[in-house]
């Protein structure tokens, strides 16, 4: 990173511990695992119960979801912050399921008829 | 706050441009989790619509998949090329995964034109006509959420062509190789849960 | 620090990466919405008093214009006004000069968040002008009537009639406007976390900092769903799918659910950097530190995560689940703790000051009895469900609502004003002109707003264009507090051409500072000269404590500048 900045604020240039602070996994490994997993999602959608089917394919979506952050995006090297971001997005979505929930699974709205 | 050459991180110590990439990806990890999450709750209620995603090109939606993993092993390459300053791996990369994305891009239009011809359009008039009111949702969802996120993959992919044009050009800003792959990776992640909840469970 | 040669206006309007041009360019274009947001307001209000009357510079109220009016002051007033003046103009102003550095982390992705936001309004005033005339669907968009009468079982009329229309246009415009306030966000957000100035850690910092950034991080969250469902609605109108529509198994209450579960966290997103604001008017002028500082901070994440969680509470009577009412009921009457914690917090930091009563400081006391006394409390009241049942679409809401907005938005908003003007240019606003400006508006605001209340508990609903029809509405003292609550509103919005006028007065022609720093306060900004050149700093500082040292018994000044030893 180039330290182009006035005199004074030198301190803004962010400079690492290490030239590159965060690990280098086998890129290939993970790689093939995810193509592994992957192959598992599409065999799993022909079990029968469309309810296990779910579970397990979101399952290993997340699994999957959890491979590419941790080590394509390296957030296991990132410091708390982005791990704090991360968890309030989910925060988020998991406030708006449970709030959703009750309106719009269980109920049966009047299908109005055409005019 | 940082002055020393060599430092042990806080949990906050992140160059800036990565901080932000990853700020709009958690923002975007928002906009598109509403989506899914508004995908899964209709799904659980209907399911008429289950028979509608037999209609969808489970082999196409597969390969796509399989294209996009790939790619983001790419941009991670290039990351890595970028860390070792070789621009002409990163070049290489970069022009790696542009083709995946045209890939992408390209089989997704087969299959909307499709899908369209058969009828299962946007607003699913024809549907409509046969008294199918409800599964006209979910084709309302499925062109939303891909068309969404492929407007994302095309977005990801400008961004990186203009970062490496930038890199290879002046030589600097090498750091933006990864915030651009950082892009990426989400539009992958999002795909990664597309894929089975709109293709898979019938 | 930069040196370049003078540029005239239209060319620092264009091209000036400068945070304060910036804020500066937010703040005209904002105080154009809200003259138009303002008139609407006086329009409304004089047909709802006289409503036979031809209203000056209008002419004749029917129910349509009504509806319009009503609906696009409220989105005017709520996305427009508080969004952009809470997060844009204060954020943009302060953050990079209370923390010590030159500029944002991305000057150019703050010049582009300003372009997005001007398109936004543009869009917006021009939905005015489209063929069936401006959007009369109520702020809050509900479908199936903002799907408008070309919507959901009529036969398609072709695109163009479908998009130029103000539906789409209104909501093409929050598009555009959401998206400049997220590229803002994450501008603040890295902006503070990575060029605080030298010693300056995230406790050291003047608490509106804090407050600006968690309510950009909040919003940030809570606007990702709305930002799928305004997709999802353009496509309602546009395309005709059938999202929210019940024939095609969707459910206009999906629509609500996803507004208010950002309409929520939005209102203190828009509550928090006001609060910010009272709280260094607060503290320097009664030469005190702010008191629980952290306190404040802990009470402010936990009502950020809190406010998540209560959005229902604008849709009890709406066919919600009755339990999952009395949940949302629970957790909105719990989630005024925090904020009762913050208030208490601002009154023990006044609690044996040496209280200087200067107009900030008017406005900032001003604004937290009115807060917390009348907006804060019939919240209470509003949140418990069964007496939402029967108060909830009357006078009694829009009472609260703007005793809760008016008192933080308004008066937070001139508070800053009266505080930092002579910073950003070197010049005092008239302190005769700005106490007229200060009781009247005190003073009419409660004219117009506690009748109010008293109309919501006598039944009188809102959102309706002509009380004539409702026999229990006419009768004696009804009529009569509409017509108080109207003429104190006209005072209200005439009074505030004083403070327009003393502004653009006195930015050519007031007096000139004496010193850099005439409030003798501890931040940053008034350590540098008035109005800051280009760089905000001729010698960066360096931050050897926090801002509120006011008052401390081993030195001889009765406040410490945060860069001296």
């Amino acid at each position: 990173m180039s330290s182009h900045k006035a005199p004074g604020l030198e301190h803004e240039v962010w400079v690492p511990a290490e030239p590159d602070y965060h690990g280098h996994p086998n890129y290939f490994k993970i790689y093939i695992g995810l193509l592994v997993l992957f192959a598992l999602t599409v065999f799993a959608s022909f079990i029968g119960n469309p309810m296990i089917v779910f579970i397990v394919v979101f399952s290993i979506s997340i699994i999957k979801g959890s491979m590419v952050l941790l080590y394509f995006m390296h957030l296991k090297w990132e410091p708390k912050l982005i791990w704090i971001l991360l968890a309030l997005a989910l925060m988020t979505l998991t406030f708006l399921i449970i709030g959703l929930y009750p309106d719009v699974v269980p109920v049966e709205r009047y299908l109005v008829p055409k005019p | 706050m940082n002055t020393t050459i060599s430092k042990k991180l806080t949990w906050r110590d992140i160059p800036q441009a990565r901080l932000a990439v990853w700020a709009l990806i958690a923002g975007e990890f928002a906009i598109f989790g509403g989506l899914i999450v508004m995908y899964i709750l209709n799904r659980m209620k209907y399911e008429t619509w289950g028979e509608m995603a037999q209609h969808t090109n489970v082999i196409a939606g597969t390969i796509n998949t399989f294209v996009l993993l790939t790619s983001s092993y790419f941009v991670v390459k290039a990351h890595e090329a970028a860390v070792h300053r070789n621009k002409e791996k990163i070049k290489m990369w970069i022009w790696l995964t542009i083709l995946c994305a045209l890939i992408f891009l390209g089989i997704k239009t087969y299959e909307y034109s499709h899908e369209i011809m058969h009828g299962f359009t946007l607003p699913g008039k024809h549907l409509l006509a046969e008294g199918k009111n409800v599964e006209t949702m979910y084709w309302s969802f499925y062109y939303t959420m891909t068309g969404l996120h492929g407007l994302h993959v095309i977005g990801g992919a400008l961004a990186l062509f203009f970062v490496m044009r930038g890199v290879t050009k002046t030589g600097e800003n090498y750091h933006r190789v990864e915030a651009a792959g950082l892009y990426w990776h989400m539009v992958d992640i999002i795909w990664i849960f597309l894929f089975p909840l709109i293709y898979l469970i019938h | 620090m930069n040196t370049h040669k003078k540029h005239g206006f239209w060319h620092r309007f264009f091209f000036s990466l400068d945070h304060k041009d910036i804020g500066f360019q937010y703040m005209l274009t904002i105080f154009l919405m809200v003259s138009i947001g303002g008139f609407f307001a006086y329009v409304f209000r004089m047909h709802l008093a006289y409503p036979d009357m031809k209203v000056p510079l209008f002419g004749l109220v029917t129910n349509k214009d009504y509806n319009m009016l009503i609906t696009n002051h409220g989105l005017i007033m709520m996305m427009w006004l508080a969004l952009g003046m809470l997060l844009a103009v204060v954020g943009n102003f302060l953050i990079p000069i209370m923390i010590g550095t030159d500029d944002m982390a991305f000057p150019k992705l703050n010049k582009i968040s300003y372009w997005f936001f001007l398109i936004s309004v543009i869009l917006m005033i021009a939905s005015f002008f489209m063929p069936k005339g401006g959007l009369g669907g109520g702020w809050t968009l509900y479908p199936p009537l903002s799907v408008g009468d070309f919507g959901y079982n009529t036969p398609y009329q072709g695109f163009a009639s479908r998009f130029f229309t103000a539906n789409t246009f209104v909501l093409l415009a929050i598009v555009f406007e959401f998206t400049s306030l997220l590229m803002g966000g994450i501008n603040f957000f890295v902006t503070t976390l990575n060029k605080r100035a030298k010693g300056m850690s995230l406790l050291k910092m003047p608490i509106v900092v804090w407050m600006i950034n968690i309510a950009s991080v909040l919003f940030m969250f809570s606007v990702g769903p709305l930002v799928a469902g305004t997709f999802m609605l353009l496509l309602d109108i546009n395309v005709g799918t059938g999202f929210y529509d019940a024939y095609r198994g969707g459910d206009p209450l999906l629509w609500e659910h996803l507004f208010w579960f950002f309409g929520h966290p939005e209102v203190y997103v828009i509550l928090l950097p006001p609060l910010g604001i009272l709280a260094e008017i607060i503290s320097t002028n009664s030469r005190k530190p702010l008191f629980g500082y952290r306190f404040i901070i802990n009470m402010t994440l936990l009502a950020g995560v809190l406010s998540m969680m209560v959005w229902a509470h604008h849709q009890f009577v709406a066919g919600i689940n009755p339990k999952a009412a009395t949940v949302f009921s629970i957790l909105t009457i719990i989630i005024s703790l925090p904020f009762a914690g913050i208030i208490l917090a601002y009154i023990a930091t006044l609690w044996y000051g040496k209280i200087r009563f200067t107009l900030p400081m008017k406005w900032a006391l001003g604004a937290v009895a009115l807060f917390t006394l009348l907006g804060g409390f019939t919240g209470l009241h509003l949140g418990a469900s069964v007496f939402d049942i029967y108060a909830h679409d009357t006078s009694f809401v829009v009472a609260h609502f703007h005793y809760t907005l008016f008192p933080t938005v308004i008066f937070g908003t001139y508070a800053a004003m009266y505080f930092w003007f002579n910073k950003f240019t070197g010049r005092h606003l008239n302190k005769t002109l700005g106490n007229i400006h200060f009781w009247l508006t005190f003073i009419f605001f409660n004219g117009f707003a506690f009748p109010l209340f008293l109309l919501g508990l006598a039944g009188q609903h809102r959102r309706i264009a002509d009380y004539r029809q409702f026999e229990f509405l006419m009768q004696d003292p009804l009529p009569l507090y509409r017509q108080i609550a109207t003429i104190s509103a006209v005072i209200l919005i005439l009074t505030q051409f004083i403070f327009i006028f003393n502004f653009f007065w006195s930015l050519k022609k007031g007096k000139k500072v004496e010193s850099n720093n005439p409030w003798e306060a501890n931040t940053l900004e008034w350590q540098t000269s008035s109005p800051p050149p280009h760089g905000n700093f001729a010698v960066y500082p360096v931050v050897y404590h926090g801002p509120y040292e006011y008052n401390m018994p081993e030195r001889d000044k009765d406040f410490t500048p945060q860069n001296e030893a």
